[in-house]
């Protein structure tokens, strides 16, 4: 009997009885659908570890202020330690030949005043270099010269976030707006950043949310006004550096480590993250996420293909005077087995289909009532579908082997 | 045609043995229509299944047109019993989910026939056999005798020379039964060998010959001087002998 009168009679088969194929077919449907949605999590982180890295860069090292209070405090005070300074950043550049730039930046909350909105910002200045070593882009206008940052200009640079919530449809560059009583020209809006899902263990405020003036402005100029919530210890908060390539990005920062626990008197008032180590642990434990996943939709094919083999049997002992007539008038034993075969593995391809719309639906929804970032790589899709195949033959082996089996006479008087 | 040797069919059933078949001797020619009498348990069944390639034998030889099918192999045997002959059955064996056409297109399948041929050729023998207007039917939507009819269609398509039949009035009224000896009787003029077991003496006064067993054995075979005739109409008888010379 050929292959194509066997999936005829096959699909004659499953269409017979819709309703027990639907539920043959529901543990792959589940199955596939696991595994499916499962892949797409960590794929989607995946990507998004990707896109943080195309973001932070792989030769970045960030130096964080951490707030100490009491006996440390005091103890720091005792020291004479004045925090994380420029001094660092000076000290850093001037003896360390791996460092490619280093950039302070100061994160402030001062008060910004634009015609009737008072916004929530942070005001943030920001040393020579920033840009090269944040990956930030421009959008529209410039970021500040040398000479801007020399001078302490009174020029400001929108993050995109306030720029819309501010200025709406008015081209923001060359307005002007107000910090605490200072005015300042807007001389550039920044691209948007995103603010990060918070999956991923890389801190990273809302920069959309910045303002950002020369770090001399920030330091020279706003100084004086009193904020509530000022950082009295710190001078700066956190120091931007590139490494220059094939130098080792992890030794580089035990170097910076030391360096600024030597001059912080061994106080350890501040952190340094390396997104590209972060991102790598990340995608360990991405990995063992995807492991344990991969075995739990394993199991749910499992038991989708004892789904089917134990229908397969009903089926087959329902149908033992069926298989009693078609051996009568010529079927071969291997025309039986061939004929239960291609119906396990039609009711599995179906439902793998089924599953694998069902997974990507699952994905969608994931991403849309969680926020994460989900991909369905067409590597999974294809393999759910080969694997479902894989378990209908399996699976459907037994089965066929037993209707093959029969004896045809008492197959045919079979009650 | 068919030629038996000591055959057996013995059932090992616990620790007794049953004996289906007991050294049979047949000798049955091309052409011949035989009627297979006995009690119920005598043997006859198991004997037409060893004829018919489905069941095999204890021991002894069995040959039809000079092949033993007592060597055959499964794969050899299932292509026999899809070409060589044709099995009709006291209950029809129609597949109840398959309207008429599907049902005799199938030993077809299995000859590996294009679908074409099958439709053709099964359409001409529903329409032989009196059934031209209800091929799109299921078998639980005809009455008994159309169903055997149907299967008498099914058992010829391949163009078989034998003719197998377990039992064929066994479940339909005396007059549904003569007609389906009726068919028998053009196909076995139009030269197709038939066996037909039967346990209704009226049934098998129709044959040439009536073979009676008990208890596995052969104990009788008798000529039949004047079988009965079951007239068929013209129509039918022709379209018969047609369909059967075309096979």
């Amino acid at each position: 009997m050929q292959l194509k009168e066997q999936i005829n009679t096959g699909l004659t088969g499953l269409f017979d009885h819709p309703f027990r194929t639907f539920l043959t077919m529901l543990g792959i449907i589940f199955g596939v659908g696991a595994v499916i949605a499962m892949v797409s999590i960590g794929a989607g982180a995946e990507r998004e570890a990707l896109e943080e890295l195309k973001k932070f860069g792989d030769s970045s090292i960030r130096v964080s202020s951490l707030e100490i209070q009491g006996e440390r405090l005091t103890e720091a005070l005792k020291k004479q330690t004045r925090g994380l300074s420029l001094g660092d950043v000076s000290y850093l550049l001037s003896s360390c030949q791996f460092i490619d730039i280093a950039v302070a930046e100061k994160i402030d909350e001062y008060g910004l005043y634009v015609l009737n909105h008072k916004p929530l910002v942070k005001i943030v200045g920001v040393g020579d270099g920033f840009l090269q070593a944040s990956r930030f882009e421009v959008a529209s206008g410039r970021f500040f010269s040398a000479a801007e940052q020399e001078n302490a200009a009174l020029v400001a640079v929108l993050g995109a976030g306030v720029a819309s919530e501010v200025f709406g449809d008015v081209e923001p560059v060359g307005q002007t707006i107000q910090i605490e009583r200072i005015r300042f020209k807007v001389i550039g809006v920044m691209q948007p950043q995103g603010s990060g899902s918070g999956k991923l263990a890389i801190k990273r405020r809302d920069h959309d949310r910045d303002v950002y003036l020369p770090l001399k402005t920030s330091l020279q100029r706003l100084e004086k006004w009193p904020v509530e919530d000022k950082d009295q210890y710190h001078e700066i908060n956190s120091i931007w550096i590139e490494v220059k390539r094939g130098y080792d990005l992890l030794q580089a920062r035990d170097i910076v480590r030391s360096m600024i626990r030597r001059r912080h008197s061994e106080i350890d008032d501040f952190e340094i993250q390396v997104p590209l180590e972060i991102l790598q642990q990340s995608q360990k434990t991405q990995q063992l996420f995807n492991l344990v996943m991969a075995l739990i939709a394993g199991i749910s094919l499992l038991v989708g293909g004892i789904g089917i083999m134990n229908i397969m049997l009903a089926s087959v002992n329902e149908r033992t005077r069926e298989i009693g007539v078609r051996r009568a008038l010529g079927a071969s034993k291997r025309d039986i087995v061939v004929q239960f075969l291609v119906e396990a593995t039609l009711i599995s391809i179906l439902g793998g289909l089924i599953g694998i719309v069902a997974g990507i639906g699952i994905s969608w929804l994931i991403a849309f009532y969680t926020g994460w970032t989900t991909a369905v790589p067409l590597s999974a899709v294809l393999l759910a579908f080969f694997v479902s195949i894989s378990v209908g033959i399996i699976f459907g082996s037994f089965p066929a082997a037993k209707a093959s089996g029969l004896d045809p006479v008492k197959a045919l008087r079979y009650e | 045609m068919i030629d038996t040797q000591k055959l057996q069919r013995y059932f090992e059933i616990g620790d007794s043995c049953v004996k289906a078949v007991d050294n049979v001797d047949l000798n049955i020619a091309a052409g011949e229509f035989v009627a297979v009498m006995g009690p119920s348990g005598s043997g006859k069944s198991t004997l037409l299944y060893v004829l018919g390639a489905m069941d095999r034998p204890t021991a002894g030889s069995v040959s039809i047109n000079n092949r033993r099918l007592d060597l055959m192999d499964d794969q050899q045997c299932s292509d026999f019993r899809n070409r060589e002959l044709g099995f009709v059955f006291q209950s029809f064996h129609l597949l109840p989910r398959m309207n008429l056409i599907r049902n005799t297109e199938l030993p077809m399948i299995y000859a590996q026939a294009e679908p074409a041929v099958r439709r053709a050729r099964a359409e001409k023998l529903l329409k032989a056999v009196g059934l031209g207007d209800r091929m799109d039917r299921l078998p639980t939507e005809l009455s008994g005798g159309q169903c055997q009819r149907a299967a008498i269609a099914r058992a010829l398509v391949n163009g078989p020379k034998l003719l197998l039949a377990d039992e064929p009035t066994g479940n339909l009224d005396s007059h549904t039964g003569l007609e389906i000896i009726g068919i028998f009787q053009a196909l076995n003029r139009a030269g197709m060998t038939v066996v037909m077991v039967t346990h209704d003496e009226n049934m098998a006064e129709h044959a040439g010959r009536i073979i009676r067993m008990r208890d596995g054995r052969v104990e009788h075979i008798e000529k039949v001087a004047k079988p009965l005739l079951s007239k068929l109409p013209a129509e039918i008888e022709n379209s018969l002998r047609e369909v059967s010379g075309a096979a």
